[in-house]
């Protein structure tokens, strides 16, 4: 086992920002996405393999309710999103789990469904954990209308005009989906039915295909809305506008639990990431073509950065710092000086690091990626995996306790002994099993605490190591203390993938959940984050990207940073 | 047969099992292990609550312990229950599994492992086979001196030497041997003609769903230990609460 342990010097040495950098929450809550993100890498394959999209159904009324069904033809299978909408009481619409009711719940079927399989669906989709699936399910979602730009496109284009741009940029979206489940929830069909198909082994390729259909569907019946009320002088959305449009998302404590109990997966997203920028930084030398494309995406993301708004005063007061940190970068690569030496994307990449906030050193990561598609998209085959924890029994104590030293150094230095330091616990509440984030000294229920708490639990695992004098084998160990078994399997496994684990204590009375959520979702491909609170954020998912339509494959490159259509379209 | 109660995917088998056995007092480490023994089941065809529930049962009720002594000679390692109580097989099928991965370093392939007075004798076979590394012989006598075995093979290949799927041939604590045997084994006479089950079985099940049936509320009921009940402050404190809808 030892030859096969990647150690943080070892990515180190081989260029890559080390662990102890990359996985702490500050920087992890400072993400955006890169070309390496699964929207990014979805709509590359879509116009790489030329997809075909079909409507098959749109049984809709005036007021916008019924039911349809838009299909995907991949090489060599369909995938058809089935969605039904309907009028709901405005006082029971919400984002949180706990909602009963949405504008629209839909499903992402295996295949083409019948008559049958649609009925049946209709009895369940609009129930969504109330309901139950099967195998040819393989996504389950929902989402609520933005009313006031819903209405507001609908009503310019039913008169013949096109939207308010500038309503329509402070929203991005015309629904936000409020969960998307997959991998088996519900009784949907398990990952393992799907993990070996080339269009869907990725990363959450199914769910993100889902949206993608789902946002193409939110602009087709906004159109029809309009077309019914307006009649002849209806008009449908400009091209441009539309592309502008994407789908909100609103994400809340659940993906958090997912980050932590899936660490070789994470490792595998960040190795990615961390290779491809090791690769690119290695670079001596530039092309025209990179630094052309480079001169073309440093202004546009100059844009869509100071056209990112928020209320929420923390994160706004990052986008301002995160402004200044994009000026100076302007004001160096202007400087023709600094592009006549060796090693440029290295020498962007340290003056970044030296100046920057974090949200600006992340964001000019995912800047030097953007123009090496050729050097690094093959690494998106890579953000996936099948391993799993495993214990290692024969390994003897001591050499457990060595792991823990060299590998959790991060966790053994923080005083858990300080109540202050596992104040907070996660858990599933009764109600709908909505995830929830506990104070562990107000609040009831700390017992049935989620087994999230890997820096307090290897704590406790070296605590119990110190106070054996023999050195017994691991698989000894763990049958007289049977409490520690998921803890020692994960040391012995994670080991092996430095950035596997979250280097923070997740239980500190000062830890926001929301950085995990903005790590998760910049993978996912996310832009605009919107902070509600420390627990929930909304976002905007595929902004940007032209309508199936329209795809082609300049554009499945292009899309990142998008920024409010020219004025002339207004 | 009746209608299933619930007819669940092999995640959703994971997510409630292996919160039921948390529910009854068993650390998240073995209730993992537990999981994985319930989809190996499940992948079967078999009803993974039918097959487990009574070992969850006897958790629950303290008639099994998960206090153990382990004591080795060339000849056979041998894990027992500390006291008077019954082993509990939710101990006992991850500590053969260890003992299993472990042995592939040990240079004494012939020994054996014996775990005395199992409560649930098929869920050692259940972690054996979840383990799925290689060919393994597991064994047992009922009360009544009818020998019983599972054989594991490879690729997630096992056979029965009962014909039935009836619970009641698996109940009833025992003596469980566990001894490697050689691949070809599954093809020999002695195994001829038995119940076996393969990794299409696993294929087919993954676009039937697992039907679950009368047992399914009690693992319900086990799993909803794990949850928190819901008051007026955390519904408050939610993600997503109090927001006023401007969008």
């Amino acid at each position: 086992m030892k030859e096969n342990i990647t150690e943080s010097n070892h990515v180190v040495s081989k260029g890559m920002r080390s662990p102890e950098k990359v996985m702490r929450l500050s920087r992890m809550g400072s993400s955006f996405q890169t070309r390496l993100s699964f929207m990014r890498s979805l709509t590359r394959r879509i116009t790489k393999e030329k997809w075909k999209f079909e409507k098959i159904r749109f049984d809709i009324d005036k007021d916008g309710y019924g039911v349809s069904v838009y299909a995907v033809h991949t090489l060599e299978r369909t995938y058809s999103l089935v969605t039904f909408t309907n009028a709901i009481d405005p006082k029971m619409r919400t984002d949180r789990v706990v909602a009963e009711v949405w504008d629209a719940t839909f499903n992402l079927f295996d295949g083409v469904p019948t008559e049958a399989d649609i009925k049946r669906l209709s009895l369940n989709t609009p129930k969504q954990e109330a309901g139950r699936f099967s195998s040819s399910e393989l996504v389950l979602g929902r989402a609520n209308k933005s009313l006031r730009l819903f209405e507001n496109v609908a009503s310019s284009l039913s008169e013949g005009k096109q939207p308010d741009v500038a309503l329509l940029a402070s929203v991005s979206y015309l629904m936000r989906t409020t969960a998307v489940y997959g991998s088996g929830k519900f009784g949907c069909a398990d990952r393992e039915k799907i993990a070996k198909r080339p269009e869907t082994r990725g990363a959450f390729q199914v769910e993100l295909l889902t949206v993608y259909l789902f946002r193409w569907f939110t602009v087709e019946l906004v159109e029809h809305v309009a077309k019914l009320r307006g009649g002849r002088k209806a008009v449908s959305l400009n091209p441009e506008i539309s592309k502008y449009l994407g789908i909100g998302n609103a994400t809340g404590l659940g993906m958090a639990p997912f980050l932590i109990k899936h660490p070789v997966l994470i490792h595998n997203w960040v190795l990615a990431r961390e290779t491809a920028l090791s690769r690119v930084i290695a670079l001596e030398s530039y092309t025209s073509e990179t630094l052309s494309l480079f001169k073309k995406y440093l202004p546009r993301a100059i844009q869509h950065i100071a056209e990112w708004n928020v209320d929420d005063q923390l994160q706004t007061a990052r986008i301002l710092k995160t402004r200044e940190d994009l000026k100076l970068l302007a004001n160096w690569f202007a400087d023709e000086e600094n592009l006549k030496q060796p090693f440029l994307w290295e020498r962007i990449l340290r003056f970044a690091e030296s100046n920057f906030s974090l949200e600006g050193q992340e964001l000019t990561v995912s800047l030097l990626l953007e123009p090496h598609g050729e050097l690094v998209d093959d690494l998106a085959d890579e953000m996936q995996t099948s391993t799993e924890t495993e214990l290692e029994p024969s390994m003897s104590l001591n050499e457990l306790n060595e792991l823990l030293q060299k590998s959790f150094s991060w966790a053994l230095e923080i005083d858990f002994e300080d109540p202050e330091k596992q104040r907070r616990f996660w858990y599933y509440s009764e109600d709908k099993l909505e995830p929830r984030f506990g104070d562990r000294y107000a609040d009831p229920g700390a017992e049935q605490e989620m087994p999230l708490a890997v820096g307090r639990d290897v704590y406790l695992l070296s605590k119990k190591i110190k106070s054996i004098s023999s050195n017994i084998s691991v698989g000894a160990f763990v049958q007289y203390y049977p409490e520690f078994r998921h803890i020692v399997g994960r040391v012995q496994t994670v080991v092996r993938f430095p950035y596997a684990e979250i280097r923070d204590n997740i239980l500190d009375a000062e830890m926001r959940p929301i950085d995990l959520l903005r790590f998760k979702l910049a993978f996912f491909g996310a832009s605009k984050f919107d902070p509600k609170s420390e627990l929930w954020t909304r976002i905007t998912l595929f902004q940007g990207v032209p309508l199936p339509d329209k795809l082609s494959e300049k554009d499945s490159e292009e899309w990142a940073f998008p920024v409010i259509p020219a004025q002339e379209l207004r | 047969m009746n209608s299933p109660e619930i007819v669940l995917s092999f995640n959703e088998v994971m997510f409630y099992f292996s919160r039921a056995a948390v529910g009854v007092g068993l650390p998240y480490g073995l209730a993992n292990d537990y999981g994985r023994s319930s989809i190996w089941i499940a992948a079967g065809g078999l009803d993974p609550a039918a097959f487990t529930t009574n070992a969850l049962k006897s958790l629950d009720q303290a008639q099994s312990s998960l206090s153990v002594t382990q004591t080795e000679n060339v000849a056979v390692t041998i894990l027992r229950s500390s006291g008077e109580k019954r082993l509990s097989s939710l101990l006992a099928g991850p500590s053969v599994c260890d003992w299993i991965i472990a042995k592939k370093m040990d240079s004494n392939k012939n020994q054996y492992f014996s775990a005395k007075n199992v409560d649930h004798p098929f869920l050692l076979a259940a972690a054996v086979g979840a383990l799925n590394s290689g060919s393994w012989e597991i064994s047992w006598n009922d009360s009544g001196g009818t020998l019983y075995s599972v054989m594991t093979a490879e690729h997630g290949n096992w056979k029965t030497s009962w014909d039935s799927a009836d619970i009641y041939l698996m109940s009833g604590a025992a003596d469980v041997t566990i001894r490697s045997v050689e691949r070809s084994l599954f093809n020999a006479d002695k195994w001829h003609g038995k119940k076996s089950y393969s990794e299409k079985n696993r294929g087919r099940v993954l676009e039937t769903g697992v039907q679950v049936y009368e047992e399914w509320p009690i693992i319900h009921s086990y799993f909803s230990r794990c949850l928190v009940p819901s008051t007026v402050g955390s519904h408050n404190l939610g993600a997503g609460a109090g927001l006023v809808e401007t969008d």
